[in-house]
């Protein structure tokens, strides 16, 4: 039996090469474009507690692969505008984003402030650093204890 | 083996089991080597399968009668209502490719309700966009199976592009103007909308963002192959992406992807720019198609021209509406003046609009909805009532940083001697694009020039197309007899042809006089070519002591490439629209141009040659005329910043005053001036080619989010991959320019 299952294995080997193009018409062992390069979401979720946001700025760098192709506002109304960026860090690998608190309430609590819409590239896990530079209220006193968090998310 | 040479049935059984399943592993592999796209490889474009006539569906189609005009495979073909029922013997009397595709004729129902919510009326249009069978499209741009519907309303022509809104706001010199493009997707498949569109050549582009719905996402600023690269893999997974770039500094390209059948999305872009000045004038232009561009055969970067319906290529190319046809693409468009001073008069020569006087110094703009029709530059002009002698200063700081801007206007202090005696070279452009209105402003402007000459002066005319011819050997005398021999020469003068714009500049800047005469070349032209690199190095080579005074004629002109030349040949440039007097400008425009007020200009500080200070060779100041200095400052505020030149013989200076604790300010400062420095930079390089060109500009457009040559803007959404092929790319198509003859340009160049 085990015999009978070798000589099967090696007849379909045999077969399949026999019966599909040769080699040298078959075209390159291609990574599927999932995995070569996606396209991701990264949300940005700062948390004032029970202070109320009225602005913002956080720095993010990305690496292992991942570029940033997009920034859109957050969940609330008030951080629903897409946005700023700098510009010029943008040109040195990372991103500088800041909005202030536009129609509507600012938020209190942990909000979705941002999404940042990225282009992954290979099969590491990209790597990202996010550091919150300024959290204010409306009086523009700082929020110390604010505190940022990043969540990934994939295209549906 | 013991169990098969005893040839026992459990054994035999064992073996064949294996072997069939060795046999399906190997027809498995054999399937999984050749696994098919859309019908086949998508790089083999023959094997797709041919364009689909759902008309013979009718039997299938109450109320749905449907006729054929000619089918086309390579273009689009219409189908209007007939009163008889298509029978399925008519059906089955079709091309073999037709009656195949009425079995998805069901398939095609679902989706004009789903367009439509009702079925087509009698009233209604089918449009079917078939894809080639053949294509000459490279293998990246091979769209989608099948054809595309669309359903329209009786007379236009169903395109992706619904309407675009312009605001503008003007305040002191500068505007910030904000477009918003609104695609839609009328048809029944998926499609990638691509419009090529103007913007002002010194447009500083710095902000973009794609709208889905409610939800904005700004676009990113990256180097162009990076962004091109982003936004072409973006499209095969199926996002939504955009991607704006820049074909010239007034042309651009937005490719909007993955747009469904139904769904809107728009593209906001946002610039600042300067405006211009003559004769105190100050002067707003909002370009709004590009006209079709002459190619000469070795162009490496051409700009095309195509009929609506052409299949697509690569490259950069403009697509025209035939005569007649509608698209339905409509612009709405508001100005708000703010100049800080007190508004005189206020006009649009170009278009119908109502104007608004807020307060004195206030003023707004909106396009009457009677003219929304976006097939010529839309131009605005007002007078202010202040004092045009003192420079005009802004500034800006921000970070340590500073950046200022100071406009110089001639005080009337004219030289009053006698003008030197000229030579003046009228060189006209007779191409075909110049063919009916054109033309005819050019010769009334020429003939409005050759009256002011004196007996003193000489004169020549030139007259280009595919070839250029000369009015006379060489320049003759301006004597009464031979300025009437040049009149009736210039009237008798036609359009046809191509734009060989360099054989005019080649006969143009011929000079055999001895220098014992000023020399002025006058361009008559609308500028529709796509070598413009090419004439302006060739001007620069051979411009010696010529001056070059330009005139953009028509309702679109190319004015990025009027003004090079003007700037290239030390001169200054107008522009004659459809609405102008010839005669007028050309008067106005020689009493003050043949009178440079002022030569030689540089900018001091502290009484020294600024550096980096922009232009980096600043032109001639004429009378009527404005010359604009702008850099970063280097440290604190300098105290004495003055602009030296000569008039006549003398040298004079002009102080400018930079008190940025009490003058205009501007954040839109910084953009113009990195625009500025921008367009130095490719001005110069064309004459002086330098290799770190690319990185330098890009260096520049990157750090201050600029759009340039080297720079694009790229948006994905990447929260959702939609479902199928990425679809069908399909050219945004235009009007031409009004007073362009369609039959001359667009339809000569296929």
């Amino acid at each position: 039996m085990r015999r009978a299952a070798l000589i099967a294995a090696l007849a379909a080997a045999a077969l399949g090469a026999w019966l599909a193009p040769s080699r040298g018409e078959q075209p390159a062992p291609q990574v599927s474009a999932r995995e070569a390069v996606r396209f991701e979401t990264l949300d940005v979720v700062i948390d004032v507690g029970t202070s109320s946001l009225a602005a913002y700025q956080f720095e993010l760098l990305a690496s292992n692969g991942a570029t940033i192709v997009g920034v859109e506002g957050g969940e609330a109304r008030a951080y629903a505008e897409a946005p700023y960026y700098d510009a010029a860090a943008l040109a040195g690998g990372r991103i500088i984003v800041g909005a202030l608190a536009g129609e509507g309430e600012p938020t209190t609590g942990a909000a979705r402030v941002a999404r940042l819409h990225m282009r992954v590239e290979g099969g590491v896990a990209p790597r990202y650093e996010c550091v919150l530079r300024v959290a204010a209220m409306a009086d523009a006193s700082p929020i110390g204890s604010a505190t940022i968090t990043v969540r990934e998310g994939t295209s549906r | 083996m013991r169990s098969f040479r005893r040839g026992s049935i459990s054994g035999r059984l064992s073996v064949a089991l294996a072997l069939a399943g060795a046999i399906a592993l190997g027809v498995l592999a054999i399937v999984l080597s050749a696994l098919p796209g859309c019908g086949g490889s998508m790089n083999d474009v023959s094997s797709q399968p041919t364009a689909r006539y759902e008309s013979a569906g009718a039997a299938e189609y109450p109320g749905a009668h449907l006729r054929s005009q000619s089918i086309d495979a390579d273009s689009g073909a219409r189908f209007r209502r007939n009163a008889a029922p298509a029978s399925p013997s008519t059906a089955a009397s079709m091309a073999p490719e037709f009656y195949q595709a009425s079995q998805s004729s069901v398939a095609l129902d679902q989706n004009l309700r789903s367009i439509s919510g009702a079925m087509p009326s009698r009233d209604e249009e089918l449009w079917v966009i078939a894809r080639a069978p053949r294509s000459s499209m490279r293998g990246d741009d091979v769209p989608g199976c099948g054809s595309m519907l669309a359903l329209r309303g009786a007379g236009t022509t169903p395109i992706p592009l619904e309407h675009t809104s312009v605001e503008a706001n003007i305040a002191g010199h500068i505007a910030s103007v904000r477009v918003v493009q609104q695609y839609h997707n009328p048809f029944s498949e998926k499609i990638e909308a691509v419009y090529v569109f103007p913007l002002p050549d010194n447009a500083a582009v710095n902000e973009f963002v794609m709208q889905i719905g409610d939800r904005r996402i700004r676009g990113v600023i990256r180097e162009r192959e990076e962004a091109e690269q982003i936004y072409e893999e973006a499209r095969g997974a199926g996002h939504v992406a955009s991607l704006l770039t820049q074909e010239r500094p007034n042309i651009f390209t937005q490719k909007v992807a993955n747009i469904e059948p139904g769904r809107r999305i728009e593209v906001d872009i946002r610039y600042f720019h300067t405006l211009a000045y003559d004769d105190g004038w100050h002067e707003w232009v909002f370009p709004m198609v590009v006209g079709p561009r002459f190619n000469p055969s070795r162009s490496d970067d051409p700009i095309l021209a195509a009929e609506h319906g052409e299949p697509r290529a690569s490259g950069t190319r403009t697509t025209h509406l035939a005569p007649g046809d509608r698209s339905g693409h409509d612009v709405s468009l508001s100005v708000r003046v703010h100049p800080g001073a007190e508004i005189g008069s206020i006009e649009a020569v170009s278009h119908d609009v109502r104007v608004e006087r807020e307060s004195s110094d206030d003023a707004l703009v909106t396009l009457r909805g009677s003219d929304t029709i976006p097939n010529r530059d839309f131009v605005l002009r007002y007078r202010v009532a202040s004092d045009t002698t003192r420079p005009a200063v802004v500034t800006y700081e921000r970070n340590g940083e500073r950046w200022f801007m100071a406009s110089l206007y001639p005080a009337p202090m004219q030289d009053e001697r006698d003008r030197l005696p000229m030579e003046v070279v009228f060189v006209l452009d007779c191409s075909g694009s110049m063919e009916g209105a054109p033309i005819a402003q050019a010769k009334a402007a020429a003939e409005a020039g050759l009256r002011r000459l004196r007996p003193s002066d000489t004169f020549q005319i030139i007259r280009f197309s595919d070839q250029a011819s000369t009015f006379s050997n060489g320049p003759v005398a301006a004597t009464e007899e031979n300025i009437q021999r040049a009149i009736r020469y210039a009237r008798g003068l036609h359009s046809e042809g191509g734009t060989m714009m360099t054989n005019g500049v080649k006969a143009a800047l011929k000079d055999a006089d001895e220098g014992r005469r000023l020399r002025f070349v006058v361009f008559l032209t609308d500028g529709y070519i796509g070598n413009e690199a090419e004439v302006l190095g060739l001007m620069h080579d051979r411009i010696g002591r010529t001056r070059v005074f330009s005139f953009g004629v028509g309702s679109s002109p190319n004015r990025y490439l009027m003004d090079r030349m003007a700037k290239m040949g030390r001169g200054a440039v107008a522009y004659l629209s459809l609405e102008d007097d010839g005669s007028e400008v050309m008067d106005s425009f020689f009493d003050r141009v043949t009178r440079p007020v002022m030569t030689d200009l540089e900018l001091l500080v502290d009484g020294r040659p600024m550096r980096g200070a922009l232009p980096a060779s600043a032109p001639d100041l004429f009378a009527g005329r404005m010359v604009t200095f702008a850099g970063r400052i280097e440290g604190d505020w300098p105290a004495d910043v003055r602009v030296r030149g000569k008039l006549g013989d003398r040298q004079v200076e002009i102080p400018i005053a930079l008190e940025p604790w009490r003058g205009a300010t501007s954040p839109a400062l910084p953009a113009v001036v990195a625009r500025m420095e921008i367009a130095d930079l490719t001005e110069r390089a064309i004459v002086s080619p330098r290799a770190d060109l690319e990185r330098v500009i890009t260096r520049i457009a990157l750090a201050n989010g600029l759009m340039s040559a080297f720079t694009a803007y790229v948006a994905v959404d990447a929260t959702r991959v939609t479902e199928g092929h990425y679809g069908v790319s399909v050219d945004v198509p235009t009007p031409t320019p009004a007073g362009m003859r369609y039959e001359n340009t667009v339809h000569r160049h296929r």
